[in-house]
């Protein structure tokens, strides 16, 4: 469920083009066991896929959307309805790998019939080459760098890796002793330290073959060579978009996951979010065959919500968490911090949010879709928060009181409204709050500033994958956030050394479930430190054409519509 | 004229070193937009390395000029191009520079997106010229009749609304709803001149209300002003037709102040009918400029406010030239 960020979480994107919002009580799909084959689908999305090179690719849509059609990789999550979807299955390897009882090596078989759209077979070396391309991090920028960190490859002194990519070669000789291909089919990989889901991480599009003489560097976003059961026509506009059309050279046979119903799918971005839910009301024309990544806005939520709409309307927990981080540096008491925590009202923030059919009080920085999950209320106040107690425990505390904090947030009319009962059960409870709402654009990079950043800051975070592997350590893990410019994704400027620790042995355990239980040990204490403060779990809701079949929103693919098995009549 | 033009071209760099200014004044990292969800101070500093921006403003300005005239390599680096020349993309002079945001040349950016505003601004400015000269002239022919207080009335209604309102009900209500309008989208009229016109018709009516209003009084003020001229009874003494004493005596004096006022909004909007572009989901100059401004694109702003810049300057040129056509006591010397 690499929920991956559709909305910068660190802060890249525009915000208001993505709240997420959306939901109601969850439905089943109209999948069916068998689809009409042929026909043209539509994808109508508002923001443009961030990047279509898959070593580039970090973001949700972007992931369901090439996962399901252009590249494939060692294993990947079925797709299925609920929870079964993010258990991790075998793609065009075959099966979801064999490891080493220290988990730091892993070794996978290729399917021989895996093939490129001009006929050649898939090969080890193609992985190896596709994973190489992440170590150019000045060509092949803005993916995710877990093979940075995960392969075995040397790293000098202050801790960078020596190995510059395929195009500059230097330490190559280092990085292809982390990767073994003992035959064409075979691939080992060498891990640095104990990787206890390693055949979950690779099944992000980062981890896909790529072949080298179709490399075209960071020109590959527009002219992807396909492995998958479609392939790109004529060229990708990274801006508008692009048409796929079969790969001829695609097996069905090799493939389990992938139906590959529609002949071709036609993507599309810029429309406005209005426009394109605007077109799929009408349902004239090519909207009867589209379904779109853009969850439904404010404005749209009551008609796709309507009974009209219901049959063509369906919402998903969609992994974000939304959550408060209470900065450590600013706010040193422990109790202060956990009087705020107390305070919150996680119900009224629903309902401002846009009701309980948008969103879920959650207490935990673990979405409930991840098996790292555990559900516990830390300060026995509930979802409705407790003003009076927030305050007896800043009295017993001896804080002198008001107590001034600032709160930071994205501004927009929805988030105002957030703030303001935020402000206001907080000075109930003996703070004064200051509100400042900071442009969108530019909110992340004020948060993750020093200088700059609040005494509490909203923020939102989803996994890359189904593993707490993706939540705690990018958000908690000070060392890795906390630099003299920057605090990276730790808004908190959480630098504890207990927690780095319980980090560093939760990675190191080799049995995956027993991590999850380290996770959700961590997301536990630093909710109970109060210096996070999770507050709801997001939903999307989405409308799609009335000739639409089998629609299904992938959990695993952060709630993405999952184009394995959408079918149009 | 020489130095009309020099002044020009002096008043774009001016304006072009402002924008790099006030780019690197503004509170976010482009180096930083680039690097994804994990962003560690090396790979920001490796990015603002391969972007440029690790340089100073002076040096990075001077490879913008630089690349006006000789061209450039993205990435600038010698030793990938020695190993891989094939990942290098080269942007031949004028060179504009890369859209890291757009991954391609500002010249391709901007390629495309040029007839596409070009379409739109004059296709609306025929519509609003034809029908708002039309219907001024008419309003002060039936000046205090019914017809002119309709023409005048009507008009201001698409006046008063804001651009993007009247674009939306034209976009999602009568063309996406209930497909009264063909379904607003750019063709080239190159391979399909009915399907362009068709796919810019309601982009068009948009444009053109927002200034229609305008021109038709303007143009009747001027009308009947004109009418009340000596030469005008002396022309009609003389026994003319009243529709020649109107279209070329009356006509030709009111439209002076009117090419001046229509050059400056074509002028305004070849940069700026960002409103229009971006309700209609047109990727015309302006809504490629405001998703740069976005994604910290800082080729594309600048090539942009030049752009801009240079259809103001140019068509206010042009105005003075064509004064000289209209009105003879005001050749350019």
């Amino acid at each position: 469920m690499r929920f991956v960020i559709a909305c910068g979480v660190v802060g890249m994107l525009v915000l208001t083009g993505c709240t997420g919002k959306g939901g109601k009580a969850p439905q089943t799909g109209n999948a069916a066991a068998d689809q009409h084959r042929g026909g043209t689908l539509y994808v109508n999305t508002f923001r443009a896929y961030t990047h279509l090179d898959p070593q580039r690719n970090y973001y949700g849509d972007a992931i369901a959307f090439e996962s399901r059609t252009l590249a494939r990789t060692l294993t990947t999550f079925p797709a299925v309805e609920g929870a079964s979807s993010t258990d991790v299955v075998a793609d065009a390897a075959t099966d979801t790998g064999t490891r080493s009882v220290d988990a730091k090596t892993w070794t996978f078989t290729i399917r021989p019939d895996v093939k490129w759209q001009d006929g050649k077979s898939v090969t080890c070396e193609d992985f190896k080459y596709g994973i190489s391309r992440t170590f150019a991090t000045d060509i092949i920028n803005g993916g995710p760098i877990y093979a940075l960190d995960y392969l075995n490859v040397p790293h000098d002194a202050s801790g960078q890796v020596v190995y510059n990519g395929p195009f500059k070669k230097s330490g190559q000789a280092g990085f292809d002793k982390s990767i073994d291909c003992p035959s064409p089919n075979k691939i080992v990989f060498h891990l640095r330290h104990p990787v206890a889901d390693f055949n979950e991480t690779v099944t992000l599009p980062a981890f896909a073959a790529v072949r080298q003489d179709k490399d075209t560097g960071a020109k590959y976003d527009s002219a992807v060579f396909s492995d998958g059961p479609y392939m790109i026509k004529g060229k990708w506009d990274p801006v508008r978009g692009g048409t796929l059309v079969r790969n001829p050279d695609w097996v069905a046979s090799s493939d389990d996951v992938r139906k590959a119903y529609p002949d071709q799918i036609v993507a599309t971005f810029g429309e406005s979010a209005d426009t394109v839910y605007q077109k799929l009301e009408s349902d004239n024309g090519s909207a009867k065959n589209t379904v779109t990544t853009t969850s439904a806005p404010p404005a749209a939520a009551s008609t796709v919500l309507s009974p009209a709409m219901q049959s063509r309307s369906e919402s998903v927990t969609d992994g974000y968490i939304h959550y408060l981080s209470v900065n450590v540096q600013k706010v040193p008491q422990k109790q202060v911090r956990q009087a705020i925590a107390m305070a919150v009202d996680r119900t009224a923030y629903v309902t401002a949010w846009g009701g309980s059919a948008l969103g879920s009080p959650t207490n935990s920085l673990i979405s409930p879709l991840l098996k790292a999950y555990t559900k516990y209320d830390p300060f026995g106040v509930g979802d409705d928060g407790d003003t009076v107690r927030a305050k007896a425990v800043l009295e017993a505390a001896g804080i002198k009181l008001p107590y001034s904090i600032t709160y930071q947030y994205p501004k927009d009319l929805t988030q105002d409204k957030l703030s303001t009962n935020i402000k206001s059960e907080l000075e109930k409870a003996g703070f004064k709050v200051t509100l400042d709402g900071l442009n969108p654009d530019t909110y992340y990079d004020v948060t993750a500033n020093p200088r700059q950043t609040g005494h509490v800051t909203w923020a939102r975070w989803a996994a890359d994958w189904p593993s707490g592997s993706t939540v705690i350590p990018p958000l908690l893990d000070g060392r890795a956030n906390i630099s003299a410019e920057s605090l990276g994704n730790d808004a908190a400027a959480y630098n504890d050394p207990l927690t780095n620790k319980a980090i560093d042995s939760a990675l190191s355990l080799t049995d995956s479930a027993a991590q999850q239980q380290a996770w959700s040990a961590i997301d536990q204490q630093v909710v109970k430190d109060g210096v996070i403060i999770p507050m709801m779990a997001d939903k999307a809701l989405y409308l799609y054409g009335s000739h639409i079949k089998g629609f299904l929103l992938n959990a695993a693919f952060g709630g993405y519509v999952d184009l394995a098995v959408t079918a149009v009549q | 004229m020489l130095r009309r033009v020099t002044a020009i071209v002096v008043m774009l760099f001016a304006i072009s070193i402002v924008t790099f200014l006030l780019f690197f004044a503004i509170p976010r990292d482009p180096a930083r937009l680039t690097c994804g969800k994990v962003c560690t101070p090396q790979l920001i500093a490796q990015n603002r390395h391969t972007l440029g921006y690790d340089r100073s403003v002076p040096a990075q300005y001077g490879a913008f000029l630089k690349g006006l005239v000789v061209s450039r390599n993205f990435p600038d680096d010698p030793q990938l191009e020695r190993t891989h020349p094939e990942l290098i993309t080269h942007c031949h002079a004028p060179c504009l520079g890369y859209s890291p945001s757009q991954q391609t040349t500002v010249n391709n950016v901007m390629g495309q997106a040029a007839p596409v505003t070009l379409s739109l601004t004059l296709g609306a400015f025929v519509l609003w010229i034809v029908f708002g000269v039309g219907f001024g002239i008419l309003s002060a022919l039936r000046r205090g009749k019914v017809l002119d207080k309709l023409l005048v009335g009507v008009s201001l209604i698409g006046y008063s609304f804001p651009t993007f309102f009247v674009g939306l009900i034209l976009y999602d209500i009568v063309s996406v709803k209930y497909g009264l309008l063909p379904t607003p989208q750019y063709v080239s009229p190159a391979h399909d001149p009915l399907g362009w016109a068709a796919g810019m018709l309601a982009p068009w009516i948009t444009l053109a209300l927002a200034y229609l209003a305008l021109y038709i009084r303007l143009t009747r003020a001027k009308m009947l002003d004109t009418m009340t001229e000596d030469y005008i009874r002396t022309a009609r003494a003389k026994g003319l037709r009243a529709h020649r004493v109107t279209l070329k005596h009356g006509l030709r004096a009111t439209l002076a102040p009117i090419v001046t006022i229509a050059a400056l909004d074509i002028a305004g909007l070849l940069g700026a009918a960002a409103i229009t572009e971006t309700v209609f989901n047109l990727n015309g100059i302006g809504s490629t400029v405001i998703a740069a401004v976005k994604d910290a694109d800082l080729p594309i702003i600048v090539t942009g406010v030049l752009i801009a810049a240079a259809a103001v300057v140019v068509l206010n040129l042009v105005v003075d030239l064509l004064y000289g056509v209209i009105d003879p006591k005001v050749r350019y010397s």
